[in-house]
């Protein structure tokens, strides 16, 4: 995620309760079939371990999208998951707002098995919902 | 001729077309020739049914990873192109269980053990 914003001070971070919905964008090469990847559930390897996502209270899919894409970055669809899909994974999702107010990260755990960390993604992308789907664009 | 919509040859010619940078800028454009043994490997060695036909993915090392979910079952295959050493990995969704086991799909012993773990799988979930 990337786009011109400076980050919040802590008052101005969100409190994640397990009903907030955090959006993935999803690239044209990381869904087939209207199906995501489990790969979009894991970090980058440029992503330093942590997963990048965006409040979705804070911003809709559709002005996500927009910012994500002037950025630099591909998003052909927005995939959804609750904090609480991340929570049952172990994870704590952090709303850092940085690089943008709205965007939140989720730390992969540092001595995770390659097999733990495809276990997580492959959770998440069974859970994981279009908010914007490719073919609505 | 009607052709399943997972038809293993459009997905991979879908694979053939990326060029270098398919994501984020740095990602290698995939080996034709290994997606041509992989796609010919695929149709001739598993009788894949409606049920069993894979998504495929291009992976950002420039490999291929398959992926199934048969019932609670959610499985993937990664493909390393040049090697043809893969990963086989499969969570329960039901539970907390999840494994993996590496194949060398050189082998035949490698595509057998596969085509009957699918279909095991696949049986465990229409039953």
């Amino acid at each position: 995620m990337a786009g011109a914003g400076t980050e919040p001070d802590s008052s101005q971070r969100q409190r994640l309760t397990d009903d907030t919905v955090l959006f993935r964008h999803v690239a044209r090469s990381e869904h087939n079939n209207g199906r995501v990847t489990s790969q979009a559930f894991i970090p980058k390897r440029k992503d330093n371990n942590r997963l990048s996502m965006v409040h979705g209270g804070m911003i809709s899919a559709a002005d996500a999208q927009r910012t994500h894409i002037a950025a630099g970055y591909q998003s052909d669809g927005v995939a959804r998951v609750a904090v609480s899909d991340i929570r049952e994974m172990g994870l704590e999702p952090e709303h850092d707002g940085d690089p943008t107010p709205d965007h939140v990260t989720v730390p992969f755990p540092t001595d995770a098995s390659n097999s733990r960390r495809k276990d997580i993604a492959r959770r998440l992308a069974s859970r994981c919902e279009w908010e914007t789907s490719p073919e609505s664009r | 001729m009607l052709t399943h919509t997972l038809d293993i040859y459009k997905q991979i010619k879908r694979l053939q077309d990326l060029e270098y940078g398919w994501l984020s800028g740095d990602e290698p454009a995939l080996d034709k020739d290994g997606l041509a043994w992989l796609g010919n490997a695929l149709k001739s060695k598993i009788a894949f049914t409606s049920q069993t036909f894979p998504h495929l993915y291009p992976t950002e090392t420039g490999g291929v990873q398959a992926e199934w979910r048969l019932g609670d079952i959610s499985a993937d295959l990664e493909i390393d192109l040049d090697t043809r050493q893969a990963i086989w990995g499969w969570s329960n969704l039901a539970s907390k269980d999840y494994g993996q086991r590496e194949l060398d799909l050189n082998s035949e012993d490698a595509w057998q053990w596969l085509a009957q773990e699918l279909n095991r799988i696949a049986a465990n979930a229409s039953g």
